[in-house]
């Protein structure tokens, strides 16, 4: 993002929570008012809250960076070196597309499926080669936590394609 | 009753068998948690509170005091064997632990680190005890416009002391206010920032924000930094010799006085007592310069210290119902989860409760110590399981305790955006501790301010005329403009 803006991390914090907390004043302003009439109403602590906001974000504006800058570069350089799928932000990016893929499967495919595909797959993407443990530990947690919580502690986990 | 016939009603309470089991469970399990690098008790708190579902209060709280003291204590732990301090509480620890461990002397870093834990919790169930009636009976004075100001002076106690940044913390202490606005209004049945989504007219539960910030974020700020494995030291013998039990005794007892008295004040606690309890010892001590370099005062002081700030900390959460922290920010989630609402109101109500938490604190401690330190060697193996396979469990664990919750796939989905949330804000130098705990008192402090403002029509004098609220808003304003002040007399030195 830096050759795009000579903007700052702080500054660039500052600005979209300063947009934030514009967009959460028009939405305090549209609050409705209490069919009663009362001293204070439903809208005056976000109006508070929001002004605040705004005027906090003016201050970050102005607040220097901490400096780590050197230190970043350095790492940014280690991970030029690696291979793309091994990059941190790679690795990050793909978590939570993994995590919001989880999320749309996990009462579709159910429990126990879902969250097995998910340790092995994802403990296999964060580099671990191990499969044989890899696939008891992803069994183990799996079937385990489904049986634990289902018939120990009676809490709901979705069965999805298991035999009922 | 008197406050020892209270404390061996909770005695009673604690040492029910099923009692004794969890106290165990909840020490193991926090124990674990708290050495995981980046887990530290906040998180262990939020990974465990799924547990308790459904269980009895006195129950589930007494687990939840063994998780807070053994995610206390496995941060000790991994700060001794690893350097690698979970959480800013054991950093003090890792000076004078670190170097004793590549001494090969680990083993008596844990062992001191234990005992000390053990009088420094001790301590603090006995002032505890002391204490809490006392401000309880105070407590019971206060009407909405005290309650208003003790939360706003709690606030911008944690903002200006947890880290170096003020605007960064209060932006993180406004934005948890907001977060625990959105849903219906109780008062008016007003809906308020839902985007006409349903799921979003309860408001979004504490649990979903902690989970997301303080364990999924963890996850991503886990890969970011890509900290590895790091080489652990040989334990060595745990036995400590008769020399050096007489050379810690002071030091941990000092420390834990002090330790004690900084966790009670809001925004202070563990952290802040250790690094106090630390600095007291070096400039005490005779041999002074030789901490950093492997003293064993360096290790029982700031253990002591930060172990009876913990249980100071209880204090404003049990007497007050406001806690002072971001870990205790999460005991009062997890309390309300169970229904159980601290405050003055609970010693009379529920002293069951009160007491049993007291009890088990300290019954946490006794098992820490019985229990968890010869076990310590095969615990520290978990130091050994692959990052990889950490990290995807982590995130399973945040689901489970979620769905398991709410039965709601859209909670998982707010789950994942405030873990990129607090990912963001731990690479931008925002603390999150201002947030959880703003996020638990926001509802409540509008609440308060709207019912003062209520009795008194409208008139914000309200917040003036009372003393003791008048007094605490002053303090607020200190603990805001203090380090300020500060920094403009070095600015001035400077020039």
């Amino acid at each position: 993002m830096n050759h795009v803006s000579k903007l700052k991390p702080n500054q660039t914090i500052s600005i979209i929570l300063f947009l934030f907390s514009c967009f959460y004043l028009f939405l305090a302003f549209q609050i409705p008012d209490y069919a009663l009439p009362r001293p204070v109403d439903s809208d005056l602590f976000p109006k508070i809250l929001g002004s605040f906001m705004m005027l906090l974000s003016i201050g970050l504006f102005f607040e220097k960076d901490a400096a780590n800058e050197k230190e970043e570069s350095e790492q940014e350089k280690e991970e030029k070196s690696l291979p793309f799928w091994a990059r941190s932000n790679t690795q990050i990016v793909v978590t939570a597309i993994a995590i919001g893929a989880y999320i749309f499967l996990l009462e579709r495919a159910g429990f126990v499926l879902t969250t097995f595909i998910f340790i092995f797959g994802m403990t296999r993407f964060y580099g671990y080669k191990h499969y044989v443990s890899n696939l008891i530990v992803a069994l183990f947690v799996s079937i385990g936590f489904y049986v634990l919580l289902t018939r120990g502690l009676g809490v709901y986990l979705p069965p999805g394609l298991l035999p009922a | 009753m008197n406050a020892w016939e209270n404390l061996l009603y909770g005695f009673e309470v604690a040492l029910q068998p099923e009692a004794l089991m969890f106290v165990f469970i909840g020490v193991l399990a926090g124990t674990v948690i708290g050495m995981l690098p980046g887990l530290g008790p906040i998180s262990a708190l939020a990974l465990m509170i799924p547990v308790t579902y459904g269980m009895d209060p006195a129950i589930g709280i007494i687990l939840m005091a063994g998780v807070y003291y053994g995610a206390i204590f496995g941060g000790s732990t991994s700060s001794i064997l690893l350097n690698a301090p979970g959480v800013a509480g054991t950093v003090a620890t890792s000076f004078d632990g670190y170097p004793l461990s590549k001494q090969g002397k680990a083993g008596k870093a844990l062992a001191i680190a234990a005992y000390a834990s053990f009088i420094g919790g001790t301590v603090s169930v006995i002032g505890l005890m002391l204490i809490a009636p006392l401000l309880g009976r105070v407590a019971v004075t206060f009407g909405p416009a005290e309650y208003f100001a003790l939360m706003v002076f709690g606030l911008t106690a944690v903002v200006s002391l947890s880290e170096k940044s003020l605007i960064k913390g209060l932006i993180a202490a406004v934005f948890g206010v907001m977060v625990s606005l959105m849903g219906m209004d109780l008062q008016t049945g007003t809906a308020r920032y839902t985007f006409g989504n349903i799921n979003l007219l309860d408001g979004v539960d504490f649990l979903i924000v902690a989970l997301g910030i303080f364990a999924l974020g963890e996850v991503f700020v886990l890969l970011k930094n890509r900290t590895g494995a790091s080489k652990q030291n040989p334990l060595g013998s745990l036995k400590l010799t008769r020399q050096e039990v007489r050379a810690i005794a002071p030091p941990i007892g000092r420390s834990s006085v002090l330790g004690f008295f900084t966790g009670v004040l809001p925004g202070a606690g563990a952290t802040i007592g250790s690094f106090l309890g630390y600095s007291m010892e070096k400039r005490i001590a005779k041999d002074g310069d030789t901490f950093g370099k492997g003293n064993i005062k360096g290790v029982a002081a700031p253990e002591a210290a930060n172990n009876a700030a913990s249980g100071g900390s209880f204090v404003p959460l049990l007497t007050l119902g406001v806690p002072g922290s971001g870990t205790t920010a999460v005991l009062l989630g997890a309390l309300l989860v169970m229904g159980v609402t601290p405050g003055p109101l609970m010693l009379e109500d529920r002293p069951d409760v009160f007491w049993g938490v007291v009890a088990s604190m300290y019954i946490g401690n006794i098992i820490l110590l019985l229990l968890n330190l010869p076990l310590i060697p095969l615990i520290s193996k978990i130091l050994n399981t692959p990052r990889a396979m950490l990290l995807s469990l982590i995130v399973v664990f945040c689901m489970i305790g979620v769905y398991g919750l709410s039965f709601n796939p859209f909670d998982l989905m707010l789950v994942l955006i405030f873990g990129l949330i607090g990912f963001a804000m731990r690479m931008y130098g925002f603390p999150a501790a201002p947030l959880i705990l703003a996020m638990i008192l926001g509802a409540i402090m509008e609440e308060n301010m709207r019912r003062s403002l209520q009795i008194s029509q409208g008139d914000w004098m309200i917040f003036i005329d009372k003393p003791i609220s008048f007094t605490l808003l002053i303090l607020a304003a200190v603990s805001l403009l203090l380090p300020l002040f500060i920094r403009l007399i070095k600015w001035v030195k400077k020039k």
